[in-house]
C-alpha cells in the first residue's frame, strides 16, 4: 500500500515536470522561426517542417499529440540530426554513466575514510587540515580544476590526452575532476554523520560494556552513520549530472551533459525534452529507492509509517 | 609598532583567524580595483595592440608594461580581468539580493498565512531544491535566448529556496515570542510587525545564508559564461574570459589561468568569511 502511494506520487511528479517543460518550450515563441530565417525560407517549407516536428495546432492539441506519442514510445525528432530524439539521448548515456559511476567510486573511496578520520580527530590538527582542504575543494570550480589538470598532465607533462573518449587514459582526468570536487563535499557529510553517530548512547554503552574501539566503530558507528549518507544520495546524483554538463564540455566527453549544452546552442527542443524527462525520472527514482531503503535501514521509520 | 597594531586588531576581532583576515584583505583589494581602475585616465580594457600579442606575465618573460600579460589580440589581461571581475561580482551581488528578497518574502508569507499558501510555497521550495539548477538554467537559456536581463533573472532565481526555508522556519518560531504577541495584541498591522521587528531579528542568519549563496552564484554565472551561454562578448565576465582562454592553453596559458585563479580566490574567500561568521553566530 505504502509502495503504491509512493509510486503514484512519483508518477505525478514526473507528469508535472514533463507538462511544465512542454508548456515552457511551446510558450516561448515559434521554435521553427528560431531555426530558420523566414526571409529566405519558403512558407511551404516552414509548414512542412512544422508538420514533421509536430508544431501544428494549438498548444493543447500539440500537448495531447505529444502525450499520446510518448505513450507509444515516440519522443519526437531531433532537429539537429533528424533522428529519433530518444535514441540520440540513449546513445550518449553509456559515456555519462561510465563517467558518473567512476566519479562516484572516487568520491566514496576518498570521502568515507577521510571524513571518518576527521570525525575521529574532532577539533584536532588533522581534522582542521581536512576541513580546510574540503573548503578549497568546494570553492574550486569544475572547469578551473579541469583546465588545471589539462595544463599539468597534458600540456606540461604530456602524460594524458586532453580530450577524447574510449580509452582508460581519456577517462582519468574527467573522473578526477568530478570525483575530487564531490569528495570535498562528501567528506563533510561523512564527518558530520560519524560525529553524530559517535555521540549516540549506544556507543557510550558499548564502551561501558568494554567493547574495543574497532568493534564499536564497525558495529555501532557505521550502521548509524549510514542513514544520513543514504539520504543525500539523490542530491549527489543530481549534482553529478549538473557537473557533467561542464566537465564533459571541457574534456570533449560525448555524454548527456555535453548533449545538453549542444542542444541548448542548437535549440533542439525534442532532445532537451527527453533529457529533462530522463533527469527528472532519475532523480525521482533515486528518491523513491532511498525512501524504501531508509525503511529497511532504519526500522523506526518503517514502524512509524505503518500506523 | 607592527606588534602593537596586530595586537589591537586581534583584540578588536577576538579569535579572528588568519584565513578570515586574508580573505577580507583579498575582497577589499578586489572591490577597490573594481571601483578605481576603470576610471583611471587613459585606461582601456578593449585596446587592441597587435604588436603586443600573447605577451607572458612578469616572471615568465614578460614586462611590467603588461604585468599579467596580453591576450591573442594584445589586450591587457589585467585590465580585462578587472572589467570581468566587475561584471561577475555585480551579477553575483545583484542575484543574491534578488534571491534573498524573493525567498525571504515568500518564507514570511508562508509562515504568516499558513494553510494552502504555506503548502504551495513549501511545494515550490521542494521542487526548486530537487532539480539541479544548472540544468534548469540551461533549458531556460535555450528557449529565451541569450539576453542579459534573462540571465540576471536566472541567477536571481538561484538559491531563493534556501532563504525561503530559513525565513519561514524563523518567522514561525518568532510568532510565539513575547514581542510579536505583544504587538499583535496592541493591534499593529502584520506587515509592520514583520518588516520592523521580525526581519531585524532574523537578518544575521539571512546574511550568513547570503555568504553561502554568493560563491555558488559566482560558480553558476562563470559556468554558464564558460559554456558560452551566459555573458556574451563584447561584455566579459570571469567565466567567458576563461572560456576564451581555453583555446590558448598551448600558446598563452596565462589567459585562462589568471581568471581561473581569480574565480577560485573569490569563491574561497567568501566561503571562509561565511564559515567564520557562522561560527560566531553559532557561539553567540
Amino acid at each position: 500500500m505504502l509502495l503504491l502511494t509512493r509510486l503514484l506520487r512519483a508518477a505525478v511528479s514526473l507528469w508535472v515536470i514533463v507538462t511544465l517543460v512542454f508548456v515552457a518550450l511551446r510558450a516561448t515563441g515559434d521554435p521553427i522561426l528560431a531555426i530558420f530565417n523566414p526571409d529566405d525560407t519558403t512558407q511551404a517549407a516552414l509548414d512542412a517542417y512544422r508538420e514533421q516536428w509536430g508544431y501544428t495546432g494549438t498548444i493543447l492539441q500539440q500537448y495531447l499529440t505529444y502525450v499520446n506519442n510518448v505513450f507509444h514510445g515516440a519522443f519526437g525528432i531531433s532537429n539537429m540530426s533528424n533522428r529519433d530524439a530518444l535514441s540520440v539521448v540513449l546513445e550518449r548515456l553509456p559515456a555519462t554513466l561510465q563517467l558518473v559511476g567512476c566519479s562516484a567510486v572516487v568520491m566514496i573511496a576518498i570521502g568515507v575514510p577521510v571524513g571518518a578520520l576527521a570525525a575521529l580527530d574532532n577539533g584536532g590538527r588533522l581534522d582542521r587540515t581536512i576541513m580546510s582542504l574540503s573548503t578549497v575543494g568546494f570553492a574550486l570550480p569544475n572547469f578551473v580544476l579541469g583546465l588545471a589538470l589539462i595544463l599539468l598532465l597534458s600540456v606540461n607533462l604530456r602524460i594524458l590526452p586532453s580530450n577524447g573518449y574510449g580509452s582508460l587514459q581519456n577517462l582519468i582526468m574527467p573522473v578526477l575532476t568530478i570525483g575530487l570536487a564531490k569528495a570535498a563535499i562528501f567528506t563533510r557529510f561523512v564527518r558530520s554523520a560519524v560525529l553524530d553517530a559517535l555521540r549516540l548512547t549506544c556507543v557510550t554503552s558499548a564502551r561501558a560494556r568494554g567493547l574495543g574501539e574497532f568493534q564499536i566503530f564497525v558495529h555501532h558507528v557505521i550502521p548509524n552513520a549510514m542513514l544520513p549518507l543514504v539520504t543525500i544520495t539523490p542530491l549527489l546524483v543530481g549534482s553529478m549530472i549538473a557537473a557533467g554538463s561542464v566537465v564533459e564540455s571541457v574534456f570533449g566527453w560525448p555524454g548527456v551533459g555535453r548533449l545538453i549544452v549542444d542542444s541548448v546552442a542548437q535549440r533542439d527542443l525534442a532532445v532537451l525534452q527527453v533529457i529533462i524527462m530522463m533527469v527528472a525520472f532519475l532523480m525521482i527514482a533515486t528518491n523513491l529507492i532511498v525512501d524504501l531503503a531508509y525503511a529497511k535501514l532504519d526500522p523506526r521509520t518503517a514502524l512509524a509509517h505503518s500506523h | 609598532m607592527s606588534v602593537i597594531a596586530s595586537e589591537k586588531t586581534a583584540r578588536r576581532f577576538p579569535g579572528m583567524p588568519l584565513a578570515a583576515q586574508l580573505s577580507i584583505l583579498w575582497l577589499v583589494l578586489c572591490l577597490s580595483l573594481v571601483a578605481i581602475v576603470p576610471f583611471l585616465p587613459g585606461v582601456s580594457n578593449t585596446q587592441v595592440n597587435l604588436l603586443a600579442r600573447l605577451k607572458p606575465p612578469v616572471g615568465f618573460g614578460g614586462t611590467w608594461a603588461h604585468f599579467l600579460g596580453t591576450d591573442d589580440l594584445g589586450r591587457d589581461i589585467f585590465l580585462r580581468l578587472v572589467a570581468s571581475l566587475r561584471t561577475s561580482l555585480a551579477l553575483a551581488l545583484g542575484a543574491t539580493v534578488i534571491s534573498a528578497f524573493i525567498g525571504t518574502t515568500l518564507g514570511i508569507l508562508a509562515a504568516h498565512f499558513r494553510g494552502w499558501v504555506d503548502q504551495l510555497i513549501v511545494a515550490a521550495v521542494d521542487a526548486q531544491a530537487s532539480v539541479p539548477f544548472i540544468i534548469v538554467s540551461l533549458t531556460l537559456t535555450a528557449f529565451f535566448g541569450n539576453n542579459i536581463y534573462l540571465f540576471i533573472f536566472i541567477l536571481g532565481m538561484f538559491g531563493w529556496e534556501r532563504f525561503a526555508r530559513l525565513s519561514r522556519a524563523m518567522t514561525l518560531a518568532s510568532r510565539g515570542r513575547g514581542y510579536v504577541l505583544a504587538m499583535n495584541t496592541l493591534g499593529f498591522p502584520w506587515p509592520r510587525i514583520y518588516l520592523r521587528h521580525v526581519l531585524p531579528n532574523i537578518a544575521s542568519t539571512l546574511l550568513v545564508t547570503a555568504t553561502i549563496n554568493f560563491p555558488e552564484v559566482i560558480l553558476l554565472e562563470t559556468s554558464l559564461s564558460f559554456l558560452g551561454l551566459g555573458i556574451q562578448p563584447p561584455m566579459s565576465s570571469l567565466g567567458n574570459m576563461l572560456g576564451f582562454g581555453r583555446s590558448y592553453l598551448l600558446t598563452g596559458w596565462w589567459i585562462a589561468v589568471v581568471p581561473g585563479i581569480t574565480i577560485f580566490l573569490c569563491t574561497l574567500t567568501v566561503s571562509i568569511i561565511g564559515d567564520w561568521t557562522r561560527n560566531i553566530i553559532g557561539r553567540a
